[in-house]
């Protein structure tokens, strides 16, 4: 197949500006983002709550390590029948609608004015204003399957597949400046939109704070199994027991 | 410190210290009086964190004036902050002015009911007040909500331990274990503890962790120590089998052969004859041998 030749006003009027106006974006995203994020405020409640369940999970992994005694004391802390931590502790059910939680509302806005929309608008621009155009080409041979994904808006049948379409190359722009990004505006900014969608796509973005007491019961019925077996049992026999000393072993000739 | 340390260096040390919150007032704030201070305009965004560690380095040596210039530069910056707001609380109490502090905090709480930083200071002004059991009452309601901060059940070991009550700190140490069972100082200050309570209970007790936190780090002095005089004691004391007994001073014996090692690999010939470490090991488990 003959060789295409892009016309230079291409480069000049379609490849960079799209480059820059993605940066641009992403530079003003960032900016945006400081503006409308609003503190986000921990209740003492779901925190004490989060912390009573990580030092029961500890309980239950390294328990061990105490003596039966006060792994006993700790157990029925949270575990007794009338006065356990997990049985008493009443919690409200968390899972809020977010449609009638009204701070939430907010914050699902902001994330959406922040992140979908300017997605959608500038994405639906540059596919009206820069379609049809090749603009570049990368330069190793590339198998059929990447056609779609490089040649948005320019569907040949019989176009090489390395070849970058307009719209593509917006995309692998938006994806790419990441670490320009980083480095003109510092670790963990708000202009890198693939984090965004990852959020979208796990749903976290979305995801209610779990509800306390399932989470109660699930520990409290984990931690019931839980039994005690203490780690240091016979540590004395086994420390003089003519067991050697990893240090005899590796460091043993180290001023010879 | 080396004579001359770069701008960059600088930069660099304070941004590790940060990172691994090492608490090194004199270098921090010496770093900062010799290299950073005169162009700090270059730091750019991380100015403002530096002020801050500076502050606290500063406040750590009593060297008011410099911290009280990065708090205003700071509270210039970022008039609300809570985080400036905690500084001038901690300000006031390295002055002594301790009321001023409290209301400052008790401001944070306020406003912020999960701020764990003012609430830790507020134990701390009670301790520096020498109101230990008040102390010791606040930072249990602490400790209720926030049952994983690991840095406040070692302070309140310490702060039982301060009014001798060995087994609320045992309690408190025992956290500690689980949250790194792999420290081989908290097994020797949980023995330590035991120890010190008494019983034979507890003198077995110690003597396991003593041995637990040998086997963690076979170079602690200290462990081996505790380890030699637990098994001692417990080999001479009655009501335990023969054969306890005799066990007992195995482990003792295997103790004091460790120290011994150790001492002759460390230290000159002259000083230990100067100072009888040897001697004195051997006497003792000599006193054994006869016991049993």
């Amino acid at each position: 197949m003959a060789e295409l030749l892009l016309d230079s006003n291409i480069r000049v009027w379609v490849f960079l500006p799209i480059v820059v106006i993605t940066f641009l974006i992403g530079i003003i995203r960032h900016y945006v983002t400081i503006l409308l994020s609003s503190e986000k405020k921990s209740d003492l409640q779901q925190v004490a709550d989060s912390h009573a369940l990580i030092r029961s999970r500890v309980l239950r992994e390294n328990g061990k390590y105490i003596p039966k005694q006060s792994y006993l004391m700790r157990k029925s802390f949270f575990n007794n029948e009338e006065r356990g931590f997990f049985k008493v502790e009443k919690r409200e059910s968390q899972a809020k609608n977010p449609m009638t939680d009204p701070s939430m509302m907010t914050d699902m806005m902001k994330g959406n004015v922040t992140n979908v929309l300017p997605m959608i608008i500038i994405g639906g621009w540059i596919n009206w204003a820069f379609s049809g155009f090749l603009t570049t080409k990368v330069p190793f041979p590339l198998t059929l399957r990447f056609k779609p994904m490089l040649q948005r808006g320019v569907e040949l049948a019989s176009l090489d597949a390395s070849w970058v379409s307009s719209a593509s190359w917006y995309f692998l722009n938006v994806f790419g400046l990441r670490s320009m990004y980083t480095l003109i505006l510092g670790q963990d900014n708000a202009a890198d939109q693939t984090r965004a969608m990852q959020d979208q796509m796990s749903g976290s973005a979305m995801m209610a704070p779990p509800d306390p007491m399932k989470a109660f019961k699930a520990e409290w019925e984990a931690l019931e199994v839980c039994c005690h077996e203490w780690a240091l049992e016979g540590v004395e026999e086994e420390l003089t027991g003519g067991i050697v000393q990893p240090e005899t072993i590796y460091i043993k000739n180290k001023f010879a | 410190m080396a004579q001359h340390v770069s701008w960059e260096e600088a930069r660099g040390i304070l941004r590790k210290l940060r990172e691994e919150q090492v608490r090194d007032g004199d270098l921090v704030v010496k770093l900062w009086e010799d290299v950073l201070m005169d162009s700090s305009h270059k730091l750019g965004n991380e100015l403002w964190n530096v002020y801050e560690q500076v502050c606290i380095a500063a406040l750590d040596c009593q060297k008011l004036e410099i911290a009280d210039l990065c708090i205003e530069a700071l509270e210039a910056k970022f008039p609300n902050s809570v985080r400036v707001k905690r500084l001038e609380g901690m300000f006031l109490e390295s002055e002594g002015s301790f009321n001023k502090a409290i209301e400052i905090y008790q401001e944070i709480t306020e406003k912020d009911d999960a701020n764990m930083f003012a609430k830790k200071r507020l134990v701390a002004i009670l301790k520096a007040q020498k109101k230990i059991p008040e102390a010791i009452e606040k930072l249990n309601e602490y400790l209720k909500k926030f049952m994983t901060d690991y840095e406040a059940w070692n302070e309140m070991c310490d702060l039982y331990l301060s009014i001798h009550d060995y087994a609320n700190a045992s309690f408190c140490l025992e956290e500690l274990l689980m949250s790194n069972p792999h420290n081989h100082l908290y097994h020797q200050k949980y023995a330590d503890i035991k120890y010190t309570y008494g019983g034979t209970d507890n003198m077995e007790m110690a003597r396991s962790y003593y041995a637990q936190a040998v086997k963690l780090s076979p170079s602690n002095m200290r462990a081996l120590y505790g380890l030699f005089l637990s098994a001692t004691n417990l080999s001479s004391s009655s009501g335990k089998g023969a054969k306890e007994r005799s066990l007992n001073s195995k482990y003792a014996a295997w103790a004091a052969e460790q120290i011994a090692t150790k001492y002759k690999a460390q230290q000159p010939d002259q000083q230990l004859r100067d100072t009888k470490v040897l001697e004195s090991i051997e006497k003792m488990l000599e006193s054994l041998q006869v016991a049993n």
